[in-house]
């Protein structure tokens, strides 16, 4: 009953989309009158009809209502309550719900924020957004519609993978989708504006928050991403430069420098095509993201949910967004702003210049290493992974100069050389972080060469970023410089902590019988004894270690699950934490524990602040969508 | 005229990629379980992980009328379960491994605890090989006749099942 009346909400949505389209079409194309309210009003409604369609598929999941395939594929009635709700959005056809409900939700969130915006402009907006949303709405409906019935009614479901069975999963492809599905909102704006002849400064400053909300979800959805395969898949590593990771990490590269070219653009009114450029290409790549993920061109560990098919329909509607908003842009891009590129040598401008050559070049080799292994295998046959290896090397020397620029860029006067006046500064900061760098390697004894640049550059970050809090006259600086200073000193000290942690770590692979003790490397590792348990719907092994480091006990209990369905197991690592430091262990799916049990061993050194990190660079993103009330009018 | 041009030059890159990207639709298309069965096995080149000098090369020519290929790994619970069913069939079947994402010494011990069924075993460290012969999960297993032929194709563990209709193919 509920799933019927799901399905007729979808086809509704869809039809009220088409109408909202064609009543603007009517209004604004075919009468030249104007009349806006009832297109938003049916614009809304759109909305709630997305809405409660998608709230009817959670009910079906929870109730576990099995008439419906993807119920039936992903969920199982021994499943937590929990785990049946996020199963609703854990599977192909309700992700891309989901999908569709946040580019509809940041229509709405639009509406509701746009007093500053001319009535024009905000119509032909939510226009754009109705065609991506029609877009998506017809691929979910013609190719994966969530509703699907099954006859005859199956008792029992086939379970959703027990990997996937985790609270912070449940909650993190929302945000990511809060990310990069938002950036549609700024893409539309765009092409409103070229449309309208509305780009100018004005719509910088406006645009500005579209894309810090988006930009703090992703980052804050790709930490969660991060933590969740540090803690759940056993690995010992927080980044793997999978594939799926980099779907992740492209749009928010692409953001990131749009965040930057568009305060220039704001500020001294340069850089117009470059910033649309960049907004094109950061939705682009949101959505090539989800045909990465989506399609199963991708040979990688979680590309979970994939079906060639429906890849084929993903990569047209690419193509014709693609195709679509650069014509828009190619056509209507106005030529007299193309004009005012100079940039003076040494100015903020010019370093916000620099950051974007560098983050394009930095996306490049993420877009190259993701899509060379998918390219191979069409001309040649042939199957490669690229791994860590290309990516560390490529890029550690360029991260290193980006961070020095980070920290020197934000002393220098907009439009104007202030090399002069800030060597000073520069050179103070050299010494401070030279310092601190000799004083940190002499503590840890290491003085890898590698290792004291990444440690300098990020140091030189932080020192800058202290040295502006201290200096700044006022009691609370403005917000905007509170955001920029927190999420620059979020990157620092990801930085930091990702040297750190690479140069400190140690893993130890080995196989331990039950009461037996073992040194490697100063850590004594000792099997206490093993326990078995079991749950609802499924078996657990546990294994207790006593761990000693450093004249420190920790006592660490790794498990196996079997789960029944589907049959699978999975390894529950166990973690404590020394300091900003972790001791993690994680067990190898063995038979009999009395043969000996396979265990990895990591020291994790620093990994903590890695999440800490993150959670500065997010705040700052939040901080900056909250306080930003010197919005023009336009 | 110039707006025109670069329109023109804009969609035919788009559609490069379309075209790039649909291809590569269609080659992963062979991740799905059954894709494989009666088509011919890519040639693969396994590589001892005992002895990185001795390579093989699949599929192999008229030597013997079936032989098997296997997947495994000593971190796999299942292949330990299905190991006593590869035992039995040593001596009706040559078989080849193909040895998925393990550590040399893991491997190893876990032969000499359970017993070598392989005739071969090829480690596949990156798990390019797996992906290239279509596999899906491990363990997983293949029969191909004497044309390079996939016959017959399981994954998840052996049984005994299985092992009866295996039996019943090589006859």
């Amino acid at each position: 009953m509920i799933s019927n009346l799901g399905a007729v909400l979808l086809i509704v949505s869809f039809l009220t989309t088409c109408s909202t389209l064609f009543l603007f079409i009517k209004n604004n194309i075919i009468q030249k009158s104007s009349i806006y309210l009832q297109f938003f009003l049916f614009y809304k409604v759109s909305f709630y009809l997305i809405l409660f369609s998608f709230l009817f598929l959670i009910v079906c999941f929870a109730i576990s209502d099995f008439s419906i395939i993807s119920v039936y594929e992903n969920s199982h009635t021994d499943k937590h309550l929990f785990y049946k709700i996020s199963a609703a959005w854990g599977n192909h056809e309700g992700s891309m719900l989901l999908f569709i409900l946040v580019i509809s939700l940041y229509g709405i969130l639009f509406l509701l924020n746009s007093k500053n915006i001319n009535d024009s402009l905000k119509a032909c907006t939510i226009f754009f957004q109705s065609i991506i949303q029609l877009i998506f709405l017809s691929f979910l409906i013609f190719t994966s519609n969530p509703f699907s019935k099954i006859f005859p009614i199956p008792i029992q479901g086939l379970g959703l993978n027990p990997i996937l069975q985790d609270p912070l999963l449940a909650i993190h492809p929302p945000f990511l989708y809060l990310g990069y599905v938002g950036f549609s909102l700024v893409f539309s704006l765009l092409l409103a504006a070229l449309i309208l002849k509305q780009y100018n400064s004005g719509w910088a400053s406006i645009a500005k928050k579209w894309i810090m909300l988006p930009w703090s979800f992703l980052s804050f959805g790709i930490g969660l991403g991060s933590f969740w395969a540090y803690y759940e898949l056993g690995w010992g590593g927080y980044w793997f430069w999978d594939p799926v990771e980099n779907a992740s990490l492209m749009p928010w590269i692409a953001s990131t420098a749009l965040i930057h070219s568009i305060v220039v653009m704001e500020k001294l009114k340069k850089l117009f095509a470059w910033t649309a450029i960049l907004t094109i290409l950061t939705f682009i790549l949101s959505l090539f993201g989800t045909f990465l993920v989506r399609s199963g061109v991708l040979n990688s560990v979680h590309a979970f949910a994939n079906d060639p098919e429906r890849g084929v329909y993903i990569l047209f509607i690419i193509s014709i967004i693609t195709l679509g908003s650069l014509i828009i842009y190619i056509l209507k891009f106005p030529k007299e702003l193309a004009s005012n590129n100079s940039f003076v040598l040494f100015s903020r401008d010019f370093s916000i210049l620099l950051n974007n050559y560098f983050l394009i070049f930095i996306l490049t080799v993420v877009i190259v290493g993701t899509t060379y292994p998918i390219l191979l295998s069409v001309f040649t046959g042939e199957t490669i992974s690229v791994g860590p290896q290309y990516y560390n090397t490529i890029l550690a020397p360029f991260i290193f100069i980006f961070l020095i620029l980070m920290a020197i860029g934000p002393l220098m006067k907009w439009n104007g050389n202030s090399l002069i006046s800030m060597k000073q500064k520069m050179f103070l900061f050299f010494l401070v972080s030279l310092f601190l760098t000799i004083l940190i390697s002499l503590y840890l004894n290491r003085y890898n060469f590698i290792f004291l640049l990444g440690v300098l550059c990020s140091v030189y970050l932080i020192v800058s970023v202290f040295n502006e809090i201290i200096m700044s006259k006022k009691f609370f600086f403005t917000k905007q410089n509170f955001s920029r200073l927190f999420s620059h000193l979020g990157f620092g000290l990801l930085i930091l902590a990702i040297t750190l942690n690479h140069f400190f770590s140690k893993e130890i692979n080995a196989k331990i019988h039950l009461g037996e003790s073992f040194f490697k490397q100063g850590i004594e590792i000792n099997f206490l004894k093993s326990e078995s348990s079991k749950e609802k719907n499924f078996e657990e092994l546990f294994g207790i270690y006593k761990i000693t480091k450093d004249n420190k006990t920790f006592i660490l209990e790794p498990s196996i699950r079997r789960y029944k369905q589907p049959q699978q197991f999975t390894s529950e690592t166990s973690i404590q934490s020394d300091g900003l430091s972790d001791i993690y262990i994680a067990m190898d799916y063995a038979g009999d524990p009395s043969t000996g049990i396979g265990i990895r061993f990591y020291y994790n050194y620093f990994v903590r602040l890695i999440w800490i990190s993150f959670a500065f660079i997010t705040i700052g993103g939040i901080v900056s969508f909250v306080g930003r009330k010197n919005e023009k009018k336009i | 005229m110039k707006k025109k041009f670069r329109i023109f030059l804009l969609a035919f890159v788009i559609l490069i990629f379309f075209i790039i990207f649909y291809y590569s639709l269609k080659a992963s298309n062979k991740n799905n379980p059954n894709t494989m069965l009666n088509k011919s096995l890519p040639v693969i080149e396994l590589t001892s992980f005992v002895n990185t000098n001795l390579k093989q090369v699949l599929p192999i020519i008229n030597k013997d009328k079936y032989y098997l290929i296997n997947i495994w790994s000593s971190w796999c619970v299942p292949c330990r379960e299905e190991h006593q069913i590869l035992m039995k069939l040593k001596d009706k079947i040559k078989i080849y491994g193909i040895n998925y994402k393990d550590k040399k010494s893991n491997a190893t011990s876990f032969l000499n605890e359970l017993g070598n069924p392989f005739y071969f075993s090829g480690s596949d460290k990156d798990g390019s090989v797996a992906i290239e012969i279509g596999a899906y999960g491990i363990p997983e297993t293949y029969i191909v006749n004497s044309q390079g032929l996939i016959v017959f194709k399981h994954v998840g563990p052996l049984d005994k099942k299985i092992y009866i209709r295996i039996n019943e193919i090589i006859k």
